[in-house]
């Protein structure tokens, strides 16, 4: 009983602290969601409007109705005829096009070989979005080719495909930034603030004056721990709420499984900011350490920004253990495929062992040095 | 002749008047303390005082300077200690010494002999070589007041400059405060002590901002019906 | 002159004294450098499964050209689609193609029988494109090998008449293999200069602000602006030669080169440092510990290093957030790295950004010096 009635009272006097912090409150309560629209919207990797030029060798109606279906597609954008070969280069290089479409004389719809198909010059030093525009490209080309043959009642030899995108049939966009983000808001909230709040304690010498009551670390590091995942809690609802409304995204297993797997992750996260304020000295190690053991390996490494499959065979085993591998799978499963935690059991034991490990580390090294002078 | 003067000169933050309408003088060659409570407004008057702080109303002028118009002039003829004895941490003891030397615009040869001249006075020879986060508080004092002296400043601003010392470091360091008024720098100093008010050649009681009591420790003394400065004090708050 | 060398030397006594900081300026970057590229080696394989209701020699050429295929990592058989679609639901496989009864025999005919059927992952749009794209282009091509002597029959024969489709023909410039690498290696270059300028000064400032440094400076002759040129300029040079490390770093273990004049890479980023401690000069003027001024350069780190196209490229991104480019000095120093050392540009051709680079530091310096001289007590 004594027990929660301490870590009560310091979770007020925690909860005080941070409310009339009006700089702490804007990043607690009102940059998550913020983070989440903004970058929900503005984070896109299909482009769109590419700018490209034509050398269009062709001239005819033929090699016309080609460059107008390209800049009519959401995909592409017209920007300028070009004379010779040798201004291919120069344009990519130095211009404002993406791409360079060379129809060669003899183009036609109905005969595409490797003499009459169009050559497509792309700027390839981001090899994400040249892949991106190729793929464009290609569709474009095959789409107006297969109604070029229909037209003229020519069967193509192309196999036909039945295609379905399954658990996202319209290719949502926001589906690729949106769990990501909400990494970085946990992150932030449940890693970054609370180690900063407890370093801040320590430096300013009131650790020592808890220390010296009767008030165990335990109950220190709860009643510090509580108001953070309260904030966390609420914001789990926030995103929630938005992601239905604003993108669209709504959980296709259970919502409260959707709470539970946020949770769970939360207190990971938790357990790792404990950890790291029992060991460093300064806030700046505080930051740097943050960012490099949690924010680098969980936003490069975890499957955000580029697929686990991508990574070295080295690498990939490391990239699993990650937590933010084990939320963006789980997130995917439970929000888009419709899974259960149980579904997800090696990612589930993976962050309780982690969390666990680090809870008992962080609580070894907050004993040991809370009460040291920084 | 008056080094300092200040005419009804207030600070106010907001609703808050942190000085209110304090009008003093010092003269040349004199110890002045300034005894109050703490948020009296001690360390905002010294503030006002070496420019580093603009005043909300009123006017003040240092060495014949204006605190307002003629801050920059003001503060490249003052020392100045900060009451968090404010140093260079990971620097040596003279290497702090150099920099604020340098900063006053002294060469080697001068930062050099005036070295010489302090190290004995102070007693800092020993310790020259050592990290300013390796000294004990009562050497960091010292060595915040040397690098406020170092200059050969003709006004001095000292903010609570034993605060946290032993006794016997106290009296040390009162000894080079009179050596340095000796040498006819005014001194403007502010204290928690009662004790150490009968130092000053004159005192100026504060409080809520305000002057309560100004003159000689003596004259002070007998206003309070020769029952002590403390007396006088607590009657001042009261 | 004097006092300007004095306070260099401050500085630098200041820092080669501090290990922890010394170590955590030099091995962070090359920690980011040697670890972040090995997520980058886009070794795709897929893992896929096939519900094969033809099984014939046609439908297992499929398969056998997807087993033996390079973009394929594993490539299972199901007896039904719901047992196919159960394993993409927990995340087994990524693809399902569905090959439906009589495939073999309606091959090429007319009227054309059933279309393969492909099911794709989507939980990753892009990657579902990816899938699709190479999925398609595999079984394009073995369609093709399979079926090369019934198009030359009909061609023959004249009726009904048919094409052997093609695609276009596809040149990658300045990066043929689609590499990963260089170009992100660019961007955490980049990313590195961004996080060490912004963080240096400002948590130099801050920690003398803290400490009351700052407030004993003030009360000396020392011109304030002066003092901050002072550090700002040591700043820099600390800056240089984390990139000089950082680059010396790419060269040595990636063997990525500058391919443009490195004299002019190393002038930009000279120009880019003038933002980035302007930036961080600005949060520290703004807030009055560290806690404040950690919380209030995430907010800023973070939104300008996701909007500045590190991540994502310029195109994908809707129309009102390209326009945040004019005011971002990270998008400039991005669009700038990336053309002298990917593509070997010369300065003439990007004077723009480096103005724009250069400007925004101004407007972050004016109001920086602005916000002091309306409230000194901030320094």
């Amino acid at each position: 009983m004594r027990y929660i009635h301490t870590i009560k009272h310091i979770a007020i006097k925690e909860t005080l602290s941070i409310f009339r912090d009006r700089l702490s409150l804007v990043i607690l309560l009102i940059l998550p969601p913020v983070i989440l629209v903004i970058f929900g919207y503005a984070l896109r990797f299909d482009p769109e409007d590419v700018n490209f030029a034509v050398l269009d060798r062709d001239n005819t109606p033929e090699s016309m109705e080609f460059i107008a279906h390209l800049d009519n597609s959401p995909s592409f954008r017209f920007d300028a005829y070009l004379e010779r070969e040798e201004e291919i280069l120069p344009s990519l290089t130095y211009g404002k096009q993406k791409v360079v479409v060379v129809i060669p004389e003899g183009f036609s719809l109905s005969l595409l070989n490797r003499e009459t198909a169009p050559d497509i010059f792309i700027d390839a030093t981001d090899p994400m979005a040249s892949g991106s525009i190729g793929y464009n490209l290609q569709q474009l080309l095959h789409q107006q080719m297969e109604d070029h043959l229909k037209k003229h009642g020519i069967q193509s030899n192309r196999p036909s495909f039945n295609v379905s995108f399954l658990f996202n049939p319209d290719l949502k966009p926001e589906v690729i930034p949106i769990p990501g983000l909400i990494m970085i808001v946990f992150i932030l909230i449940s890693a970054l603030m609370l180690s900063l709040s407890m370093h801040r304690e320590k430096e300013k010498g009131t650790s020592r004056m808890l220390m010296l009551t009767p008030a165990g670390i335990s109950e220190v590091i709860a009643g510090k721990v509580v108001p953070f995942l309260v904030i966390c809690l609420f914001h789990i609802t926030t995103i929630w709420l938005l992601s239905g409304w604003l993108f669209n995204i709504h959980v296709a297993g259970s919502d409260a499984m959707f709470f539970l797997m946020c949770l769970l992750f939360i207190l990971n996260f938790i357990a790792y900011g404990l950890l790291i304020s029992a060991f460093i000295r300064t806030e700046l190690e505080l930051l740097l350490a943050c960012w490099f053991f949690l924010f680098v390996p969980n936003m490069f490494f975890s499957g955000f920004l580029f697929p686990i499959s991508t990574m070295s065979p080295l690498i990939q085993p490391f990239a699993e253990l990650i937590p933010g591998t084990s939320f963006m799978e789980t997130y995917r499963g439970v929000v888009l495929r419709g899974t259960s935690l149980t579904d997800h059991w090696a990612e589930l034991i993976n962050i309780l062992l982690q969390t666990t490990v680090a809870c008992i580390l962080a609580i070894w090294g907050l004993k040991r040095n809370y009460l040291r002078k920084t | 002749m008056n080094v300092i003067y200040t005419d009804r000169l207030s600070k106010h933050f907001g609703s808050l008047k942190a000085v209110d309408q304090v009008s003093i003088s010092v003269r040349q060659g004199e110890i002045m303390g300034l005894l109050g409570a703490n948020g009296a407004g001690k360390t905002t008057l010294i503030k006002m005082l070496c420019g580093m702080l603009p005043p909300t109303e009123g006017t003040g002028a240092v060495a014949g300077y204006d605190i307002v118009g003629q801050a920059t002039s003001i503060r490249h003829r003052i020392g100045y200690m900060n009451q968090s004895v404010s140093l260079l941490e990971n620097l040596r003891v003279s290497e702090n010494i150099e920099f604020y030397g340098k900063i006053y615009g002294m060469n080697k040869r001068e930062i050099a002999a005036r070295w010489e001249e302090l190290e004995d006075l102070f007693k800092m020879g020993a310790h020259r070589h050592k990290l300013a986060s390796e000294l004990s508080s009562g050497w960091r004092q010292m060595l915040a007041f040397v690098i406020a002296v170092f200059h050969n400043p003709k006004t001095l601003f000292l903010d609570e400059p034993t605060s946290g010392l032993d006794p016997l470091s106290r009296f040390e360091m009162w000894e080079q405060i009179y050596r340095t008024a000796y040498q006819g720098t005014t001194i403007i100093m502010s204290t928690h002590y009662l004790s150490e008010a009968w130092y000053c050649d004159r005192l100026i009681m504060m409080e809520n901002g305000r002057v309560t009591a100004e003159g000689s420790p003596e004259h002070l003394n007998e206003i309070s019906g020769k029952q002590g400065l403390g007396q006088l004090f607590l009657m001042q708050q009261k | 002159m004097k006092i300007l060398a004095a306070i260099l030397w401050k500085e630098f006594l200041q820092l080669v004294r501090n290990k922890e900081l010394l170590i955590l300026l030099f091995a962070c970057p090359v920690s980011i450098l040697g670890i972040v590229p090995f997520a980058l080696e886009n070794n795709t394989r897929i893992n896929a499964g096939i519900v094969d209701y033809d099984r014939t020699p046609v439908s297992r050429s499929y398969a056998a050209m997807m087993v033996h295929s390079p973009e394929f990592a594993e490539v299972r058989h199901f007896p039904t689609i719901e047992s196919a679609e159960r394993s993409v639901k927990l995340g087994q496989t990524k693809v399902i193609l569905v090959i439906p009864p009589d495939h073999e025999r309606k091959l090429n005919r007319f009227p054309p029988g059933d279309p393969l059927n492909l099911a794709i992952e989507a939980t990753h749009p892009k990657k579902a494109q990816h899938l699709l794209a190479t999925t398609a282009s595999l079984l394009t091509e073995a369609h093709r090998a399979g079926s090369q002597h019934e198009v030359e029959a009909y061609q023959k024969v004249g009726s009904p008449h048919k094409v052997e489709a093609h695609q276009a023909n596809i040149h990658n410039l300045f990066n043929p293999e689609a590499s990963y690498q260089y170009y992100y290696l660019v961007s955490l270059l980049v990313l590195v200069q961004t996080i060490i300028g912004c963080c240096l000064l400002n948590h130099n400032i801050i920690s003398e602000k803290e400490k009351g440094v700052l407030a004993q400076f003030n009360s000396t002759s020392l011109n304030r602006y002066l003092y901050i040129a002072g550090k700002g300029l040591f700043a820099m040079f600390v800056y240089l030669a984390i990139t000089l490390v950082s680059l010396t770093f790419c060269r040595l273990v990636y063997g990525m080169t500058v391919q443009g004049n490195p004299e002019e890479y190393l002038l930009v980023t000279i120009l880019f440092s003038f933002p980035m401690l302007s930036l961080g000069y600005l949060a520290a003027v703004l807030t009055k510990n560290q806690v404040q001024t950690i919380y209030l350069l995430i907010l800023l780190l973070l939104t300008m290093i996701l909007m500045s196209t590190m991540f994502t490229s310029l195109d994908s991104m809707p129309e009102w957030a390209r326009l945040t480019r004019f005011f971002n000095p990270v998008y400039y120093m991005l669009d700038i790295s990336r053309l002298i050392i990917l593509k070997g540009v010369q300065m003439k051709h990007f004077i723009t950004q480096a103005v724009m680079m250069t400007a925004t530091g101004l407007m972050l310096s004016a109001a920086a010096v602005l916000i002091m001289r309306k409230s000194p007590e901030r320094w």
